[in-house]
């Protein structure tokens, strides 16, 4: 069980999914999941919803709960090919441009291969050395050498992914690109498999690093609650200018306010009694940033939303990392919400 | 053979300078199918022999250094590893690097530098292997060596692109020219050395040399090809072929028998000028013993010194057709 939940997420973040250029993820995802749905739906932005009906415990008026994950990481568009055959390009999400340099990336649907180089040390100006290098002095090389030959790969307005290698880390734990997303994701492939007490909605969200339209979402399927799973940098690395607020292979992480919103106190107060019940360890902070949750309890009429987090280092870079005690700890918590029928 | 293989197996040999004694089981394990004999140096270097059974034979020395760039951890602070080396600092956030400690390690650079458009100092760099402080406190010590983790991408053109390929690419040039070898005769003896310590010296190469008193020497060692950030007329493309220095610590004859071969075999070549100090073994090797004639071919390569350093690969294809026709020039037949 422990391996599978392990090559299952590493399986989900080789899959390339730079903001609006989702395919492989929902295409793995939709196909993965059909077979659990009752119906399944997809908006023109790219969402992917999947309905699994509850046994509504004989009463016939199940409750609609939505659990909601994004599949979008972070990565690059290319811009513009020069006569060197060497592609220009732009960042997508929010990530720092000091581990730019040195980056393997795969280009387009295709996955074409490139590198991301520096030209050499010796031959940069000493005041030079000790600055960072900003994203538009750098160029993918994808090995073409002229923009003819470049053209036979790749075209402005493809999407370059990194290309990180997934390794273990520490005792029981990983890195990979797209941990960011990819462990909601898995959390909601895990929890589809199973008929709750109520109808759940399984929404796959997209372009949640540049602002996403989940709104929408919100109006089509008017949920009564939405439970949203995303990631939270870990606070735990040296430099971090606060007290780190969560800490990787401490367990969940519950937000009690997302940007501008506070969850709502009834379920924060379930939560916490079930994990303690449960012992499993839980992380209640003041505050996260807001992502899809904030703009949840801010769309139609207004949901009831919160977030469980799983702490996560190097957040949206190539080589984040977890500890997969966490996405473990997320699993059982989630299957013990619905056991006590929280929602 | 293989280049494509032979470069990536190099390339994943760990090699930080002054670690290099440790990866003579693997090196004589590569050089065995074309040497007779193998030395492993104490000051590193590892030399494969290649005997034609002549005696008094003559002897060509085939230089490249084995040793990359890369770190020493320094000091551990809470489970994080702390490092100094020759890593160029504006590559290193973000990146894996492995760590050889009682095993190899793989952890993930950050840096305390707020300032992102700052880099920091190495003090300010750290590793973060995700194990307990106490296990790392374990495994690993200070001194111990760090290099990039060694990912080999293949990209379009015929380039491929790893780290280390500074100055591995010149060993599979010279193991790529014996293997056009394999089956000739020549009446020469050939030693390929494999030297330590480019990067902090060239002692490597020098004591090698002096120890094996060739009567020519060739080194090779990569040279910087133009690319985006470096617009400067006087350089190659990095799909030149070889490239041949002429200045004054390269031996003018040997440097014009190498460019008539390359005339002659219609070998693909670029001429690079040196005007003292090559920055290459060249120079460690024309002073060792008695002096020794000594030319330098180069690789251009691009990115030199970080985790993408990219080479096509028919470079290396030119560099070794071309020392083989200098072998055979030199050795007639046996």
């Amino acid at each position: 069980m422990i391996e599978s939940i392990k090559s299952h997420l590493m399986h989900l973040c080789t899959l390339p999914g730079i903001s609006g250029y989702e395919d492989a993820v929902r295409n793995y995802i939709r196909e993965y999941a059909a077979p659990f749905a009752d119906e399944i739906q997809e908006d023109s932005t790219g969402n992917l919803l999947l309905l699994r009906r509850g046994t509504g415990n004989g009463t016939g008026n199940a409750k609609r709960v939505m659990l909601c994950a994004h599949m979008d990481e972070t990565g690059f568009l290319i811009t513009h090919i020069g006569a060197d055959g060497m592609l220009k390009f732009v960042p997508v999400g929010n990530f720092s441009h000091r581990i730019v340099p040195g980056l393997f990336v795969r280009v387009g649907d295709a996955q074409v291969p490139g590198s991301i180089g520096l030209k050499p040390i010796h031959l940069t100006p000493k005041k030079e050395r000790d600055l960072s290098v900003p994203m538009d002095a750098l160029r993918i090389d994808l090995g073409a050498r002229s923009r003819g030959e470049a053209e036979k790969y790749t075209f402005p307005g493809d999407f370059a992914a990194f290309d990180s290698k997934i390794r273990d880390y520490g005792e029981d734990g990983l890195t990979a690109k797209a941990l960011d997303s990819r462990i909601g994701c898995l959390v909601l492939l895990d929890q589809i498999k199973k008929q709750q007490y109520c109808d759940v909605w399984y929404v796959f969200s997209v372009q949640r690093q540049i602002g996403s339209n989940i709104a929408s979402v919100i109006h089509r399927l008017a949920p009564d609650f939405a439970l949203v799973f995303d990631a939270i940098e870990d606070g735990g690395l040296p430099g971090s200018t606060q007290p780190p607020p969560c800490l990787a292979g401490k367990g969940v992480v519950l937000p009690l306010i997302n940007g501008n919103s506070c969850a709502p106190s009834p379920y924060l107060a379930a939560i916490q009694q079930i994990a303690s019940n449960c012992h499993l360890p839980l992380q209640c902070i003041a505050q996260a940033d807001g992502g899809d949750t904030e703009r949840i309890c801010a769309a139609a009429q207004g949901v009831a939303a919160l977030s469980l987090r799983t702490a996560v280092r190097y957040l949206r870079c190539p080589h984040s990392s977890v500890q997969l005690s966490d996405v473990r700890d997320l699993l059982r918590l989630t299957n013990a919400l619905f056991a006590h029928e929280v929602f | 053979m293989n280049l494509e293989h032979l470069l990536k197996t190099l390339c994943a040999i760990p090699a930080v300078s002054g670690f290099e004694p440790g990866t003579a089981d693997a090196m004589q394990q590569l050089f065995s199918n074309y040497c007779d004999e193998f030395i492993s140096t104490s000051a590193g270097s590892q030399i494969g022999l290649r005997r034609c059974g002549k005696p008094d034979a003559q002897l060509l020395l085939i230089d490249g250094h084995l040793d990359q760039i890369g770190g020493y951890v320094t000091h551990i602070e809470n489970g994080f590893i702390y490092f100094t080396g020759t890593f160029d600092r504006r590559v290193l956030d973000g990146k894996t690097l492995v760590v050889y400690g009682a095993q190899p390690i793989y952890g993930i650079t950050g840096t305390r530098e707020s300032d992102e458009n700052k880099l920091g100092k190495f003090r300010d760099f750290f590793i973060d292997t995700g194990l307990a402080p106490q296990t790392v406190e374990t495994l690993v010590h200070p001194g111990d060596p760090i290099t990039y983790a060694p990912d080999f991408c293949v990209l379009s053109g015929g380039y491929v692109c790893a780290p280390a390929i500074d100055d591995r690419a010149a060993i599979a040039a010279g193991l790529y020219a014996l293997s056009l070898l394999q089956d000739e005769k020549v009446g020469i003896d050939i030693a390929l050395c494999a030297s330590a310590g480019e990067e902090v010296g060239g002692a490597g190469a020098r004591t090698a040399a002096y120890a094996l008193r060739p009567d020519y020497a060739v080194a090779i060692d990569v040279t910087f090809s133009a690319q985006p950030g470096l617009d400067e007329d006087d350089m190659l493309c990095d799909d030149i072929g070889v490239t041949i220095t002429r200045g004054p610590h390269m031996n003018r004859a040997l440097t014009q028998q190498l460019f008539t071969l390359a005339e002659r075999e219609k070998i693909p070549h670029g001429i690079e000028v040196e005007p003292g100090f090559t920055g290459t073994n060249t120079s460690s090797i024309r002073a060792a013993g008695d002096g020794i004639a000594c030319a330098l071919l180069g690789l251009p390569i691009r990115s030199m010194h970080t985790c993408v350093e990219s080479i096509r690969l028919s470079n290396i294809e030119a560099a070794g057709r071309l020392l083989a026709a200098l072998i055979r020039a030199l050795g007639g037949t046996a």
